[in-house]
């Protein structure tokens, strides 16, 4: 049985600006001997709480819509259940395999052939060679491509 | 990539050194037209150069891994690898000859790029690589990946978070 558990959840990423990022202005930030030239919102970063206290139990069947503005934090849920995001607070507990959808060309190589590209794919889900042969005929007919699949993308 | 699919950080790293492992197969043609050209053969020894090879793509995996890592938190760091890269090459014999720096061999002792190149091209010239070079290598190896293991422990989660 598949299932999703989410305790308590927070996920906050850092935002840094363009110096945050540098690697010699964080070295030089210590032995700068005054500290009257620092500019103003360099050097500190701010810290966005995209997720907080989310706590979900998803069982087998459940069928789950994510409803809210823009910046609500959707995607960042689902990136937390996708393994992509590890939350910095909190625990998930997933039992099952999970295929996430952000991008369906992930992974694809356009100069590769359609059935290639299949191979790819499965091999990026963590499938086997043998697993993805047994489902290229499956696949192949889903996708109602026919003999395109032999082509690059 | 890191965004959209939860695939094992190695990943890319295994990409990258694969990537540069063929276009050493492709450079490698030069040694073999030289050998033949001039008749040379440096004997069973060059085989030496294959577990050299294993042992210079482990320490790529910490150093790709390792940089990768820090890389992404700092965007100035590929930029200074490029530049110290550029400086290790003049300094480390690849366009030259390690004998013609006699008396001042502190700076290829010193150089564990020295050591890393050294096991896997004397093998190929006919000689088995030094003991000081296979055991700096190793010591590299351990060091780098017990460097890398500890800030993978620490910093892995927010990978995702910084690329």
């Amino acid at each position: 049985m598949a299932w999703i558990e989410l305790r308590d959840v927070a996920v906050s990423s850092p935002i840094y600006d363009a110096s945050g990022r540098s690697l010699k202005k964080a070295l030089f930030a210590g032995t700068t001997g005054g500290r009257i030239g620092r500019e103003g919102g360099s050097g500190r970063t701010s810290v966005v709480k995209a997720l907080d206290g989310v706590t979900v139990p998803l069982a087998h069947g459940d069928r789950v819509g994510l409803v809210g503005p823009n910046g609500a934090g959707k995607t960042t849920l689902l990136r937390v259940l996708a393994g992509i995001y590890e939350p910095s607070r909190g625990s998930i507990r997933v039992t099952g395999s999970v295929a996430p959808l952000f991008d369906i060309a992930l992974g694809m190589d356009p100069d590769a052939t359609g059935y290639e590209n299949i191979f790819l794919r499965g091999l990026f889900l963590g499938l086997t060679r043998k697993q993805i042969r047994a489902r290229v005929a499956e696949i192949a007919e889903f996708t109602e491509l026919g003999d395109f699949l032999r082509l690059p993308i | 990539m890191i965004h959209q699919l939860a695939a094992p950080l190695s990943m890319h790293i295994y990409a990258m050194l694969w990537s540069n492992l063929i276009i050493l197969a492709h450079n490698i043609v030069i040694y073999v037209v030289v050998l033949l050209w001039f008749h040379i053969a440096p004997g069973w020894i060059a085989v030496l150069s294959i577990p050299g090879i294993g042992l210079v793509l482990l320490n790529g995996l910490w150093m790709g891994l390792l940089f990768g890592l820090l890389s992404a938190r700092f965007r100035d760091i590929p930029q200074i690898i490029a530049n110290l890269v550029q400086v290790v090459f003049f300094v480390t014999p690849i366009i030259w000859q390690p004998e013609m720096l006699k008396g001042r061999t502190m700076i290829l002792d010193w150089n564990p790029f020295y050591h890393l190149v050294e096991i896997v091209r004397s093998p190929l010239l006919g000689e088995p690589p030094s003991t000081e070079s296979c055991g700096t290598v190793r010591v590299i190896l351990a060091c780098g990946w017990g460097v890398t293991l500890a800030f993978y422990t620490v910093y892995r989660w927010r990978l995702a978070y910084w690329v």
